[in-house]
């Protein structure tokens, strides 16, 4: 009997430090253009602002645009010379790396991607931020969190 | 050389693909006025062709075009020389009748290579347009079907100058449909339909190798440049409105499912709209959609404050952009009507009305409630001393009451339904009439089947004109305007007293001689709402006329859509009509199924026309299969009889050499059975006077009534619905069927619509085991648990009773077949030297009316005059003669000299000389009494004293000529009556 209720002990031990490990923040995180369009011209900067909320503890660290194909022109990765990535339902298009943010406190930003060689059509580009425990960040307590700009691009 | 010429002009301009170019960010200002910059840029092309000849057109006209990625652009140029004189007849939107105006069209065929459909937009100088969709119609025969449904959001504005006028026009790429195998090489055709010259002239800028602009498949090829059909691969389905009440307020939400085959996500400005169908008041609200490229979603937009009305509901999707575009459409017709309680009636099926000699005069009537269920409801009968209540505790939301009728006086009630909700009273009512007994009543069952005196009635009969009394046909279609209600009583007399026939008429009477319409003129007075002057002229000629026993009905219109009537005229008249003589019902007849969708609300039984065509190559206008199309829309819209062609129409197929034939009796008897395997519940045919000159159709529809009188109660049952599955060898979609039971008892009939041999695999719904019966006993068919087979000759009817009594009355098929061929052999007797025997009808016109070189074994016939009637006002009557019809029943195929001749005589005029030695003459009640026959000067008199209807006049020294003229010195009539043969003189000429 002693055995086994230490064992037991032993594993819910493991359980709540396992939980209490994967247990992530919630962060909301929304974008908007900034301005009144929601129609560009081709090679002009698409602008938007970034706002979000996060626990005390976390920041905005970085940002980056990425294309799912189903959400972009058919024609997007070879307009702009870059390849495919991933598996469907999650192909996608890398066109820019990561933007990283200062470490200032603000809990919006402005981020802003050129749209050269975008051809014309409608986009629902994804947008993710990384939002990193502070004041010494852990990758392992990181957290991603996506939202979508609509917008267009006509001649 | 013709041809070579033609197809040489074809090669050249039709290999070649000219260019619509892209300009991006261009666009024309949609006025009529061709000074915008952008087309000032382009070229013109020109020179139109005249259709037929490759030559240019006498007066000229051009074009120019572009795109912008969203619109198609044009601007026309027609040159016009007689401004003053241009047809401008007013025609509303989507009027078949635009093009018999000086008018444009522009049609545009995105499936250049295949080209099994198009697009064609008619615009007329007056701003009427009418825009079409053809589709191929499947027989190979390069003809389009055109219907309405498609909106092409033309923008388009067209201006008057002193020497011409111009066009211009905005088409939406969006509101075509496209599939992953259109190009940016597309076929293009400008035409135009100049009358403004005195007579049509059709050009084009295409040379188009025949007078027609139906020709998508010569139309010129056309590089529209920057066209991508993958931009606009949507497809909107499940496309739907739903009504929406809340807080007393009505909206309308729109939805379907849209699917993106484009492969690029699409972000969509949805519109949903609202267009009211009478005033053309719009309303409508937008919400911003998107969808990733190749998925699929469900998305509704709300339209607020649409009251209630006659709509037609748009679900529009354009792009979000700078200037919205059109990207795809869906419409359709939808009626928006809020009814928080709704009555019906189940019983009494027919207008409300309890006729006394229904045996079933329940009142059975359903209540529905649309918002709160639950509820007390109260229904109440009222009339004049009279009042019963029946009580609902708790509405389902779908109850049923009943009263029984016969136990009710004669008179007017009010069925009303109320309810209390909230402290508010709701109520709706309705008008029961129980009529005192009239003989001849008509009335129709929930089926469709007409009852007169209570007793089962199957319309077989003809349109406009009618033979000897027989026992097979008992309706007459009589299209007279009268000049008196007295000559209309008589009419109608006639044909009941003397042929057992029931009439129907036109109600429209003006009542004056001459065969005129003044008060109804047609169609200048049937544009708008009955005139009080109409109104009146209707009550005084349908309170008298209702009142004969032998009327059946009325007949509203004959192909009111080929004269743009309005379709709400007819709906006031029928209302009108239906109060006034609650006895006998309205009929329509519609050529097309477009023109049925328009005006069945005028009437209580369409009566299309569905007429086959029928060429001496076996070949058909319409397919063989398209009287049960006709009977399938007919019979979802009313119940429903149809008019089968039985003459020969028309004389010359569209290449003008292929002569027109009468349907043969497998041709009768596909058309007659499709139409009753398909719920028809009447027949009435198209037509007595013009068929009877052909054999088929002296024996055929004798024969089908014979069918019509031995299983009447059969042919009246609706079809087993999925009654039958067939399977055929080869594979044939159109192979048509219906399963009638009756008292538990099989009539099957069964149509091979094909021009080949058929192997038939049947499976009944009813698992019948036994024997069934083709006509007259033919083939005796075994039948295990509802399983069969059977083969079908080409164009095959069959008709299989399990009844074998039934089957035994009936003539055999090939029976009848054969009694045609023998008559038809008949008609050209050997030795006779004028004779021609069956003629084609088109024959009838060329020897006629001298159009035409004579075949080398034609007679010429001429006389001293010719007494004719409207059939043959072209043809003559001479012809007539000469066909083999010794004792035809019609006067139409005899001849009469007019009264004014004194000394009459016909003359035959041999193509070389042969010796005479017999003239034979063929008299109608022997009314040729004397005369003489005159060959080289030599006088061969004749006398006729027993009044014999064969007068046969000897010659002979056999006299050698090619000129035989016979003068008729004595003669008389029994009667006065004109349309009678027995009061006209010769039937039929033999020469030998």
């Amino acid at each position: 009997m002693k055995k086994f209720l230490i064992i037991a002990l032993a594993l819910v031990t493991t359980f709540a430090c396992f939980a209490q490990g994967t247990k992530k923040p919630k962060v909301t995180f929304k974008t908007t253009l900034i301005g009144e369009k929601a129609v560009f011209k081709p090679g002009e900067d698409i602008q938007f602002k970034m706002e979000f909320k996060a626990p005390e503890n976390y920041r905005m660290a970085a940002w980056v645009a990425l294309a799912y194909t189903k959400n972009v022109p058919a024609d997007f990765a070879k307009a702009i010379n870059k390849k495919v990535t991933g598996k469907a339902p999650y192909q996608c298009v890398r066109f820019m790396n990561y933007q990283w943010l200062p470490n200032n406190g603000k809990k919006e930003y402005i981020g802003k991607f050129s749209t050269k060689d975008f051809p014309e059509g409608d986009y629902k580009m994804s947008i993710t931020g990384l939002f990193r425990e502070k004041p010494k960040g852990n990758v392992k307590t990181d957290v991603y969190q996506g939202a979508d700009l609509i917008f267009s691009i006509e001649k | 050389m013709k041809r070579f010429l033609l197809s040489t002009a074809f090669f050249l301009f039709g290999a070649a693909v000219s260019a619509m170019p892209f300009l991006s960010g261009k666009s024309a200002v949609i006025d009529g006025d061709l000074s915008d910059p952008v087309w000032k840029s382009l070229p013109w092309k020109g020179d139109f062709f005249e259709l037929g000849t490759g030559k240019k057109a006498p007066v000229q006209t051009r074009f120019k075009t572009f795109n912008d990625g969203k619109y198609i652009y044009f601007a026309v140029e027609c040159d016009e020389p007689a401004m003053a004189k241009i047809r401008k007849n007013l025609y509303s939107r989507d009027s078949s009748l635009i093009w018999m105006n000086d008018s444009l069209e522009v049609n545009l065929v995105p499936d250049s290579t295949n080209v099994l459909s198009y697009y064609k937009v008619t615009i007329d100088t007056n701003g009427a347009f009418s825009d079409l969709f053809g589709q191929d119609d499947n027989t190979g025969r390069d003809k389009f079907l055109f219907n309405g449904g498609w909106d092409s959001s033309i923008r388009f504005k067209t201006k008057k100058y002193a020497d011409k006028w111009t066009m211009e026009a905005a088409i939406p790429f969006g509101s075509m449909d496209y599939n992953t195998k259109h190009t940016d090489i597309w076929r293009v055709h400008v035409g135009r339909t100049r009358w403004a010259g005195g007579k049509v002239e059709l050009s084009g800028s295409s040379p188009l190798p025949r007078k027609d602009h139906i020709m998508p498949k010569y139309f010129n090829k056309m590089k529209v440049t920057s066209f991508d059909a993958k931009k606009y691969l949507f497809d909107i389905e499940e496309f739907k409105g739903e009504l929406i009440r809340k807080d007393g307020k009505q909206s309308y939400k729109i939805s379907a499912t849209v699917h993106n085959n484009s492969g690029s996500f699409k972000i969509f400005r949805l519109i949903g709209a609202m267009v009211d169908n009478k005033t053309g008041k719009t309303y409508q609200s937008s919400v911003v959609i998107n969808l990733p490229g190749s998925s699929y979603k469900k998305f509704s937009v709300v339209v607020p404050d649409v009251p209630n009305g006659e709509y037609t509901m748009y679900f529009d999707l354009a792009t979000n952009r700078r200037e919205p575009a059109l990207q795809k459409r869906a419409f359709q017709n939808v009626s928006v009507l809020y009814i928080p309680m709704q009555l019906s009636l189940k019983r009494p099926a027919y207008r409300n009305n309890i006729y006394a000699t229904m045996k079933d005069k329940t009142i059975e009537a359903v209540i529905e409630l649309r918002e709160f269920s639950g509820i007390g409801v109260y229904v109440e009968l009222k009339g004049t001393n009279f009042r019963q209540v029946r009580k609902i505790a708790k509405s389902t939301g779908y109850d049923i009451v009943k009263f029984d009728g016969s136990k009710l006086a004669n008179g007017r009630y009010t069925l009303t339904a109320s309810c209390v909700k909230d402290g508010k009273k709701l109520s709706t009512s309705l008008q029961i009439r129980v009529l005192p007994y009239q003989k001849g009543e008509v009335y129709l069952d929930a089926r469709g089947v007409p009852f007169i005196d209570g007793k089962e009635f199957l319309s077989y009969g003809w349109y406009a004109s009618h033979g000897e009394p027989d026992a097979r046909y008992n309706t007459y279609l009589n299209t007279a305007r009268f000049s008196s209600l007295k000559s209309a009583q008589e009419s109608v007399r006639k044909a009941f007293n003397k042929n057992q026939m029931r009439s129907m008429v036109i109600p429209f009477q003006d009542l004056i001689p001459g065969w005129k319409w003044i008060i109804f003129k047609d169609p200048d007075t049937r544009k708008k709402g009955l005139t009080e002057a109409q109104k009146k002229k209707i009550r005084e000629f349908v309170s008298v006329i209702s009142k004969e026993e032998g009327l059946l009905g009325y007949y509203m219109a004959d192909e009111p859509e080929c004269r743009d009537n309005n379709p709400a005229w007819y709906e006031e008249a029928r209302e009108l009509i239906a109060e006034i003589d609650p006895y006998h019902p309205t009929f329509m007849l519609n050529w097309g199924i477009d023109g049925m969708r328009r005006y069945y609300k005028g009437c209580d039984i369409l009566l299309p026309d569905c007429y086959p065509q029928y060429f001496e190559d076996g070949t058909t206008g319409k397919t063989r299969w398209r009287p049960s199309e006709y009977a399938k829309v007919a019979t979802s819209l009313r119940p429903s009889w149809m008019m089968p062609q039985a003459s020969c129409w028309p004389d010359l197929a569209a290449d003008r050499k292929t002569r027109g034939v009468a349907p043969d009796y497998h041709d009768q008897r596909s058309q007659i059975f499709q139409a009753l395997a398909n719920n028809i519940k009447g027949i009435n045919i198209y037509t007595f006077y013009d068929s009877q000159r052909f054999t088929e159709a002296i024996f055929g529809p004798p024969a089908i009534g014979d069918i019509f009188l031995a299983a009447k109660p059969y042919l009246l049952e609706n079809s087993v619905p999925n009654g039958v599955q067939v399977k055929t060898t080869p594979a044939f979609n159109y192979f048509q069927t219906g399963l009638k039971l009756h008292n538990g008892k099989i009539c099957l009939i069964a149509i091979n619509t094909s021009m080949q041999k058929l192997k038939v695999d049947f499976k009944l719904k009813k698992a019948f085991t036994g024997t069934l019966y083709t006509e007259g006993c033919a083939q005796a068919i075994t039948v295990k648990n509802g399983v069969f087979s059977d083969t079908f000759a080409p164009n095959e009817t069959k008709i299989y009773f399990s009844d074998k009594a039934i089957a035994q009355k009936l003539t055999p098929v090939s029976k009848t077949l054969k009694t045609i061929a023998d008559f038809k052999a008949s008609r050209k007797r050997k030795g006779n030297l004028v004779g021609l025997g069956d003629m084609f009808s088109i024959e009838y016109q060329l020897y006629g009316a001298h159009q035409k070189k004579y075949k080398a074994d034609t007679p010429i016939i001429t006389s001293s005059s010719d007494s004719r009637f409207y059939m043959t006002g072209k043809t003559g009557s001479l012809y007539y003669l000469v066909d083999g019809l010794r004792a035809p029943n019609r006067p139409e195929y005899t001849w009469k000299p007019d009264g004014k001749d004194k000394n009459p005589f016909v003359q035959f005029q041999l193509r070389k000389k042969a010796p005479v030695k017999e003239v034979r003459l063929y008299t109608p009640c022997g009314n040729l009494q004397a005369g003489k026959v005159v060959i080289n000067g030599k006088e061969y008199p004749y006398e006729n004293k027993d009044k014999k209807t064969e007068i046969i006049i000897p010659v002979k020294d056999k006299a050698m000529t090619d000129t035989i003229r016979i003068y008729c010195t004595k003669f008389s009539y029994p009667g006065k009556d004109a349309v009678d043969v027995k009061n006209r003189l010769l039937s039929e000429v033999e020469i030998y």
